[in-house]
């Protein structure tokens, strides 16, 4: 294996290792049993550093080891919607490295509209015809998306010139 | 220190029953034919017999049924909802025949219970796989299941090695954030007030050093993988391999067996 391979390999597992213990941080709950935290952050720093396609790899890996840590499984198609592909979608960040506040955007709103189809998904599966899923899950999903969104953000914005952090050695 | 106070990574209760000792690739393999099986049947006898087979797993498993109970309480909103949706919402025969209440209908009370059961039984099935597997051993199931996709490019070792080191760096992540914390709180820091902003700006003084600290850890690994001569999943050897044992092949036939079985009848 080439030597920038794996390394590139490794620091990827690292910061899914970070995602995970920051995802057991929560700094808000919501009323309706969700929560608000930062594990998008170590996607978006390793979409940042590495780029795109590490991004998506690394944002899909961490999608499965929650899949792995805390299952909650409610339809086949939801299960991929819900844990592979929404953090996947983060990693589309890194193809924004030049322009990060485009990125956070475009990776978050990838993010809503996996779990928006999901949230749709499920309702088809378990709702009687003529509930309005598509609403509902946009609001379910936006209560805690968007102010993760704004505070991976505001943090990413504030750290965004170390380049200890965003521009790897040599 | 309470931001990292009772934290668990991943579900897993260790013990020793049949189903602990199973090959986590059979309870794969289980956990991919139970959510088939719930979406296959459609019957209140279908669900029952389902339910039963859970339950009989669970036995098996010597995990307390509370635990397992309590893995359905965030599913608590959706199977209300879901179970209330069916019932004000399905046409049919009223059940009663006053005012407002005639819109709950017997179609919808059998629709939504139905819905509600199969809800629970899936999250309630599938959490079995991860409350009697650790995750080093499904990441070693999944490895091997995967390696057949290895010809047509599928990562198969790459992958379960991340998901490896990245579990093994949990703890090690988990102790570096504690020690930041205090250094930061011993300088004055305050994590634990303020609104949404003020609360992520006070965190980068924890997140900044975790980062780069991440990223030098990251490094000397790899450099000591490669010093040990680490050339990916070619002719890798295991220290522990994974075994098929007669208890696996009878637990798949039954499972399979059961699946056909309830879901063409049911």
């Amino acid at each position: 294996m080439e030597k920038r391979n794996l390394q590139i390999m490794v620091e990827t597992a690292v910061l899914v290792g970070a995602a995970l213990v920051l995802s057991m941080i929560r700094l808000w709950r919501l009323p309706q049993g969700g929560s608000i935290g930062i594990d998008m952050l170590p996607i978006f720093v390793l979409a940042f550093r590495r780029g795109g396609r590490v991004g998506l790899l690394g944002g899909a890996l961490f999608g499965m080891m929650k899949l792995l840590t805390d299952p909650f499984i409610m339809h086949p198609v939801q299960v991929l919607l819900d844990y592979p592909i929404p953090f996947a979608a983060l990693g589309v960040a890194g193809f924004f490295r030049n322009k990060m506040a485009v990125g956070v955007v475009v990776g978050a709103l990838l993010r809503y509209l996996a779990h928006i189809i999901s949230g749709v998904v499920f309702f088809a599966e378990y709702a009687p015809e003529g509930t309005s899923a598509l609403i509902y899950s946009m609001v379910y999903n936006g209560t805690f998306l968007i102010p993760e969104t704004i505070l991976v953000g505001v943090i990413l914005f504030v750290i965004r010139a170390r380049k200890d952090i965003f521009e790897p050695a040599q | 220190m309470a931001l990292f106070k009772n934290i668990t990574i991943g579900q897993y209760i260790p013990g020793n029953s049949v189903i602990h000792r199973l090959d986590p690739r059979t309870k794969i393999l289980g956990a991919v034919l139970l959510i088939a099986m719930l979406f296959l049947v459609d019957s209140v006898w279908g669900y029952l017999l389902a339910g039963l087979a859970i339950f009989a797993v669970i036995y098996l498993s010597e995990i307390p049924i509370k635990v397992v109970l309590r893995g359905l309480r965030p599913l608590f909103v959706i199977l209300l909802l879901t179970v209330s949706l069916h019932l004000f919402m399905t046409e049919g025969d009223p059940i009663f025949n006053v005012r407002f209440l005639n819109r709950i209908t017997w179609q919808g009370l059998n629709r939504g219970v139905l819905m509600g059961v199969r809800l629970a039984l899936l999250v309630m099935g599938t959490s079995l796989l991860t409350l009697t597997t650790s995750p080093i051993n499904l990441t070693d199931g999944i490895e091997s299941l995967l390696s057949p996709g290895k010809r047509i490019g599928v990562p198969a070792h790459e992958l379960a090695m991340m998901m490896t080191i990245a579990l093994r760096f949990i703890p090690t992540l988990l102790e570096e954030a504690e020690k930041i914390m205090k250094a930061q709180m011993a300088r004055g820091a305050d994590f634990q007030s303020g609104n949404l902003v003020q609360r992520a700006k006070s965190l980068i003084p924890l997140l900044v050093p975790l980062f780069v600290n991440a990223f030098r850890r990251a490094d000397d690994l790899a450099v000591a993988m490669e010093a040990r001569g680490y050339r990916g999943g070619e002719g890798r050897t295991k220290f522990k391999e994974l075994h098929f044992r007669r208890a696996d092949v009878f637990a798949l036939i039954i499972s399979f067996g059961f699946v056909v079985v309830i879901s063409v009848l049911f």
